[in-house]
């Protein structure tokens, strides 16, 4: 058996309780993430303020449910939860979009829109928040590599925005977009393939630690450029490369991932006989 | 499916990759030169997020912005971040203001601000075509503590005349150069270090000034070009340096000098101004020529920036031909002036202005030609003292003196 198999047993008894808890760090870290974008910006949409609170909001929900299995009233509010994050996440996806290419509908609009595919990450937990739910009586196996299989193509798809925009400044640009679409066709392949077998489950592992070192060097780049400026705080966010957005997927893509990972495999035998 | 073995699946992947990448590479190739062109690490430090959007829809703006000195310093929204009382515009997400202000300007530039603010290319410039009127009580405050003589005024007659199309876009365009701002600031620094190339050397070249100063009623740049000093600039230009940093101007980076040489530059290691009338002694601009405040200390740190390039005994004897000169202009002026004083003292003119053909001549007496005799003697432009000066003010004297008689019925 392998370290992460022993990890993964370790860990499995409270596997629906830290995939619970990422969420909601997740949904805080994104309230953080949307509120200073858009301060910087100074929230001139009133969706904005949207963003900015929705995702604090489920932040709390997801983590009043962190120490106890939710009930009847639990899964209910969960649920809602989940619901609204889909719609807040699209909905952000469309106000991204009616800013630049809803009044010029033309690649170099979309190229220079607001971030279209940061919205949708609200989504992308919420659909993961519902998969928690779920999981206490359904293999979630399969849906949640196919959601790590999307953040993935987010990955790649923001990063080709964002990194259009400056004329793919220096060619480590495109690593993103690459390692991006290189892990969704991976993830997407073995969504559909389960349990998995030592190699495979070891090359997804290998997919989610380049997708990490993506995010971290990504992040770091993006840091390093942040803080090189000698501009306040406020320009810094509105003008420079986004701080988080590196992580935004990467994040998302990694845990979301390994979770599937975790549930699947030998985790679903446990799973079966738990019932 | 499970069959397929682990590196097939990875072929499979990288297959999809490439294939995903090559189309996103060929779409990016096929976005516009401007779209696709990287940014450079100066245009990332100056301009940010702007130059991305305003490289496609303004290219001149980023273009001419990346090649002046603020683009080492500065980005857009430094010089584009509103002040306390401008016109907020709401602007991608963004709050700018359109028209950026001397105010903007001098939350970096605060002593040349103040030296700007304090010269007649301050408040007065304005005044003298719309008077006191558009001034906050602090703008007219502070610019009559240096300029009481040039404040209290109302619109110039002349300007109502002739209608606000030829203020806004005749009198109005160099006079902006000291007009109030919304942000209770005064002037217009773009006037001479013109957007977005912001340059040092631009507004050095006498071209610039001379965008304002030249014609008949302020021949600057004329007779600028019919002096030695001028003769040297178009025939030696290229041994001229006028980008270096103020501070480092040498004899040898402009070994004649333009306009901003002698009326704002220190040259080897001496104190550079924005106050145009810092090294002025008389107001040539008037009808009869007053001492300046301080006139003759102006005069002194002229002959500063002179004796770098003159023996003292030549200065001293250019300035006591020029003051003859002045001495004779306001001589002939207080003549004509007395006429005119007589005319309306005796009822023979109205008190309007000019609404008689006198009014004009001698508006055209002062505003033209005298102005041009006494500008010349101080420029060194023989040809502007002489033929378009005293020629035509000795010619003008004896009409009037007929216009006098004439209009007295005494002939």
């Amino acid at each position: 058996m392998r370290p992460f198999d022993y990890a993964m047993e370790a860990a499995q008894k409270h596997r629906r309780r830290l995939l619970l808890l990422f969420i909601a760090g997740n949904f805080a870290g994104l309230a953080a993430d949307c509120t200073l974008a858009h301060w910087s910006i100074g929230f001139y949409h009133p969706g904005m303020y949207l963003s900015a609170l929705w995702p604090a909001l489920a932040a709390l929900a997801a983590a009043a449910f962190v120490p106890f299995e939710p009930r009847r009233f639990g899964k209910s509010v969960l649920y809602a939860t989940a619901g609204a994050s889909l719609v807040v996440g699209l909905l952000g996806l469309l106000w991204h979009l009616s800013g630049q290419f809803f009044a010029e509908p033309a690649f170099a609009s979309l190229i220079y829109s607001a971030p279209l595919f940061g919205p949708a990450v609200i989504s992308i937990f919420g659909v993961t928040l519902y998969l928690y739910i779920r999981s206490g009586s359904r293999d979630v196996f399969r849906p949640l590599a196919s959601v790590a299989a999307v953040s993935c193509l987010g990955l790649a798809i923001m990063a080709y925005q964002d990194h259009a925009q400056n004329g793919f400044w220096i060619w480590t640009e495109w690593v993103p977009v690459l390692a991006g679409v290189f892990s969704a066709a991976v993830l997407g392949f073995y969504a559909w393939k389960r349990p998995l077998p030592g190699a495979e489950r070891s090359l997804v592992l290998s997919v989610a630690v380049l997708v990490l070192l993506v995010g971290v060097i990504g992040t770091v780049y993006h840091v390093s450029a942040f803080f090189s400026f000698p501009t306040p705080l406020r320009e810094r966010f509105a003008l420079l490369a986004p701080p988080f957005a590196p992580l935004l997927y990467c994040d998302a893509a990694v845990f979301i991932g390994l979770t599937g990972l975790w549930f699947g495999g030998k985790a679903v035998k446990r799973l079966k006989t738990d019932r | 499916m499970k069959g397929v073995k682990w590196y097939l699946v990875v072929i499979f992947a990288i297959l999809i990759t490439l294939v995903l990448f090559a189309l996103a590479y060929a779409l990016t190739g096929m976005r516009p030169d401007s779209g696709k062109s990287r940014l450079t690490a100066e245009e990332a430090r100056a301009a940010g997020k702007c130059v991305q959007c305003h490289r496609r829809e303004t290219p001149a703006i980023v273009e001419t912005f990346e090649k002046g000195p603020h683009a080492e310093y500065i980005n857009c929204f430094d010089c584009h971040k509103p002040l306390p009382g401008q016109e907020v515009m709401e602007h991608k997400g963004f709050e700018v203001v359109r028209v950026v202000t001397a105010g903007n300007c001098a939350e970096c530039h605060a002593e040349e601000y103040r030296e700007l603010t304090r010269s007649r290319h301050g408040a007065p410039a304005w005044t003298a075509v719309m008077g006191k009127e558009p001034f906050t009580q602090a703008q007219y405050d502070y610019a009559y503590r240096y300029h009481p003589e040039a404040m209290d005024r109302g619109p110039n007659a002349l300007g109502q005349l002739e209608g606000v199309g030829a203020v806004e876009n005749g009198c109005g365009t160099c006079h902006e150069i000291g007009a109030p701002n919304a942000d209770g600031s005064v002037g217009n620094c773009n006037k001479c270090h013109l957007r977005h190339y912001f340059s040092v050397e631009e507004a050095r070249e006498p071209e610039t000034c001379g965008a304002c100063h030249l014609g008949p009623d302020h021949s600057q740049i004329e007779i600028y070009e019919e002096s030695s000093h001028g003769i040297v600039y178009r025939t030696k230009r290229g041994d001229f340096n006028l980008k270096v940093e103020p501070a480092r101007l040498t004899t040898e980076d402009m070994p004649a000098p333009t306009c901003s040489t002698c009326h704002l530059s220190g040259l080897n290691g001496g104190g550079m101004t924005h106050d145009v009338g810092e090294r002025l002694s008389y107001y040539l601009f008037a009808a009869i020529s007053a001492e300046r405040p301080g006139g003759m200390a102006n005069r002194e740190r002229m002959k500063e920036l002179c004796l770098n390039c003159h023996a003292a005994t030549h200065v001293e004897e250019f300035y006591a031909d020029a003051d003859l000169t002045l001495t004779a202009t306001n001589d002939r002026v207080a003549e004509v002036k007395a006429i005119m004083d007589g005319l309306y003292a005796d009822g023979v003119l109205t008190p309007e202005p000019f609404d008689e053909p006198a009014e004009f001549e001698y508006f055209d007496f002062w505003h033209y030609f005298v102005r041009t005799a006494k500008h010349g003697a101080y420029m060194v432009g023989a040809d502007f003292v002489q033929w378009h000066g005293n020629y035509e003010l000795l010619l003008r004297l004896h009409e009037f003196r007929d216009i006098d008689r004439e209009l007295r019925g005494l002939e």
